[in-house]
């Protein structure tokens, strides 16, 4: 997980999972969070983020969305992650590891 | 109610039953009620706790996510089942959703946790909902009715089929059994058919038993009828003789009254058999007898000295005319209950008694002119004599004159005319009580009793003078005259008794004779005979 440098600090996991999930965005800072997905690493990342297979969690997106929420905007890959990442200050995301760079903050790592 | 009247065994039965069971249903319904209000409440929180299950990954999504447009979704669907009344979502995150039916209270809600959908499993909100009581209700109420109506509809065809193996099995043989009983007349040699099906049972052994009354009856009954015929024809013949027996019997109680009587004494009595029972209790002697008394003396009699007492007795509606006399014997009885009473023949003795008078009167009167014969008229002076009340008694003995000479001329028969227009002149000269009496051919005697002045004794002669010489006609070409001598004597002036004042008169009669016949004489105080001749041809 990966943040803006003037953004918070770090997240825990529950917290990422509450912004990912779309149950609270709030920010340990008070502000509010702005998490992008990526294609790229979806599945991966909430296999390990909810323990739960990618159907369920599109189905639960499919409920979310009916209802009236919006996906969360959809990148391609960690670059453009990073990139997004690098100019908006609540912009929360999740990249390969290996990706990750000095202009981006690590907040949780998944393993 | 009309089926409790009804006459027949087995609809009665089982109307009885029909109506134990109308309760019993009642009963049974009511618990099965209770039961299923019970059993419908489990069913509900069944059925509710499934929905949950049903809609709890949705509820878990929409406290998650903390959208409550799902969670209205949810309750929308929830509340579209009928078992659902009430239906809440809390979330953690300040979630709160309710949806309700309707109003109710006393059901207790159904709590569900809601877990997080993601990660750590944790309790983000609650979904809670109420049943409707509705529900249970109307599922209690479905389940015992249809309960009851199982029932009634079991119990119902039970009972159609009971009534109608009642009737096949104990109503039909009865009815036949009662059938033939009613048409037995008792006494006769019938018998109830053995019934076909019962042979065995209770019914079977039911019949045996009435043909054994039936048996023993009809001994009795034969048995008693010829001892009845044996009484009735005893009692016949007894009757027989009490109602044509020619004795008059008869029974009165201690006091005369009338018991009981036989017909015949009736008929003796002169009443027809009709006043049998009016003259029962009424006293005997009274209701008879012209002289009860003599009847009364005769029961004291027999009383005290317990004897037959015999008698002749005149009847009350004896007359000269028609005398009606009877033979009657009483004797005192002591019955089975040592009261004493009187039984008393009475025999029927008028034709004696009025034989008894004709020849009496036959006895006493002359056969030709009805007058007294000479012994009868001297027996009554003699006893008028004897009598306190003997003063001025006179005795004229007459004599026709010229009768045996008419009797010669025109034969017997005229002379018998003769004599029988002279007796009734005679009896029509003197008074009443006076007694003529023939002696014998053509003379007689009258007796004039109570005789004051004594010249009445003298005009009496003079009128018999008179009326005697008046022509008697014979036929129509003969007439006969005749005179007639009397003499007279007066008691106590010509003598003390009978022998002496009739020997008087008959001296003075012939003194009569003497001078000239046709007028009457009578002795002087100095033994002369004067004679008057009152229509003498001077």
């Amino acid at each position: 997980m990966i943040g803006n440098l003037n953004g918070i600090e770090s997240l825990s996991f529950t917290q990422v999972e509450k912004i990912f999930m779309g149950r609270s965005y709030a920010l340990p800072n008070g502000q509010v969070a702005n998490p992008v997905d990526q294609s790229t690493l979806r599945t991966e990342f909430y296999e390990k983020l909810t323990s739960k297979p990618i159907e369920q969690i599109n189905a639960y997106w499919a409920q979310i969305v009916f209802k009236g929420l919006n996906f969360l905007p959809l990148l391609s890959d960690d670059k453009e992650v990073l990139t997004i990442i690098n100019s908006n200050k609540n912009t929360i995301g999740y990249i390969d590891k290996k990706n990750v760079n000095n202009r981006v903050r690590v907040l949780l790592i998944l393993n | 109610m009309k089926l409790f009247r009804t006459k027949n065994l087995h609809y009665k039965l089982v109307s009885y039953i029909f109506l134990a069971a109308l309760v019993f249903i009642g009963v049974v319904t009511f618990i099965s009620f209770r039961l299923e209000i019970n059993h419908a409440n489990q069913k509900a929180e069944i059925m509710i706790n499934q929905l949950m299950d049903t809609v709890e990954g949705t509820a878990a999504i929409a406290v998650y996510a903390n959208n409550s447009q799902i969670a209205k979704d949810v309750l929308d669907g929830l509340l579209r089942n009928d078992v659902v009344n009430k239906a809440v979502i809390i979330g953690d995150e300040g979630l709160l959703l309710e949806k309700i039916k309707s109003k109710q209270d006393n059901k207790k809600e159904i709590i569900r946790e809601l877990r997080s959908p993601f990660g750590d499993n944790k309790s983000i909100g609650q979904l809670s909902i109420t049943p409707d009581t509705n529900f249970s209700l109307s599922e209690a109420r479905y389940a015992a009715f249809s309960n009851a109506i199982n029932a009634f509809i079991l119990i119902g065809l039970t009972l159609l089929f009971m009534l109608l193996v009642i009737r096949s099995l104990f109503s039909k043989p009865l009815i036949q059994v009662s059938n033939t009983l009613r048409n037995i007349i008792a006494g006769e040699q019938e018998r109830i058919e053995p019934l076909e099906n019962n042979k065995n049972d209770e019914l079977g052994r039911l019949v045996v038993n009435i043909n054994k009354i039936l048996d023993l009856l009809n001994t009795k009954l034969s048995t008693q009828q010829i001892l009845r015929k044996r009484v009735e024809s005893v009692e016949k013949k007894l009757r027989n003789i009490f109602e044509s027996t020619s004795a008059g019997l008869f029974l009165l109680d201690k006091e005369g009254n009338i018991l009981t009587c036989t017909p015949t004494l009736l008929k003796i009595l002169g009443y027809e058999d009709n006043h049998l029972i009016a003259i029962n209790g009424q006293d005997f002697a009274t209701l008879f007898f012209k002289e009860p008394l003599q009847f009364q003396q005769m029961m004291q009699t027999a009383l005290e000295l317990e004897q037959l007492e015999a008698q002749d007795l005149m009847l009350h509606n004896n007359t000269e005319e028609n005398p009606l006399w009877v033979h009657c014997l009483l004797s005192k009885i002591i019955d089975s209950f040592g009261i004493i009473r009187f039984e008393g023949v009475i025999f029927d003795i008028s034709k004696r008694i009025a034989t008894e008078k004709a020849i009496q009167y036959e006895a006493n009167h002359d056969a030709l002119t009805g007058l007294l014969r000479r012994n009868v008229a001297e027996l009554q002076l003699r006893k008028h004599l004897a009598s306190a009340n003997n003063g001025s008694t006179v005795v004229l003995i007459l004599d026709l004159d010229g009768f045996k000479k008419a009797n010669d001329t025109y034969g017997h028969d005229a002379g018998d005319s003769v004599l029988i227009e002279t007796a009734r002149r005679l009896e029509s000269c003197v008074r009443h009580n006076d007694v003529v009496c023939r002696l014998g051919g053509d003379e007689f005697l009258i007796l004039l009793f109570d005789c004051t002045p004594i010249t009445t004794g003298f005009s009496i002669a003079e009128q018999i003078i008179a009326a005697i010489q008046m022509p008697v006609a014979i036929d129509a070409q003969v007439t006969i005259t005749v005179g007639v001598s009397i003499g007279i004597s007066v008691f106590p002036v010509h003598g003390s008794n009978v022998e002496e004042l009739l020997k008087s008169a008959d001296e003075a009669m012939y003194e009569v004779k003497r001078k000239g016949k046709n007028g009457y004489g009578i002795k002087n105080k100095n033994g002369t005979i004067a004679v008057n001749r009152p229509f003498a041809k001077k």
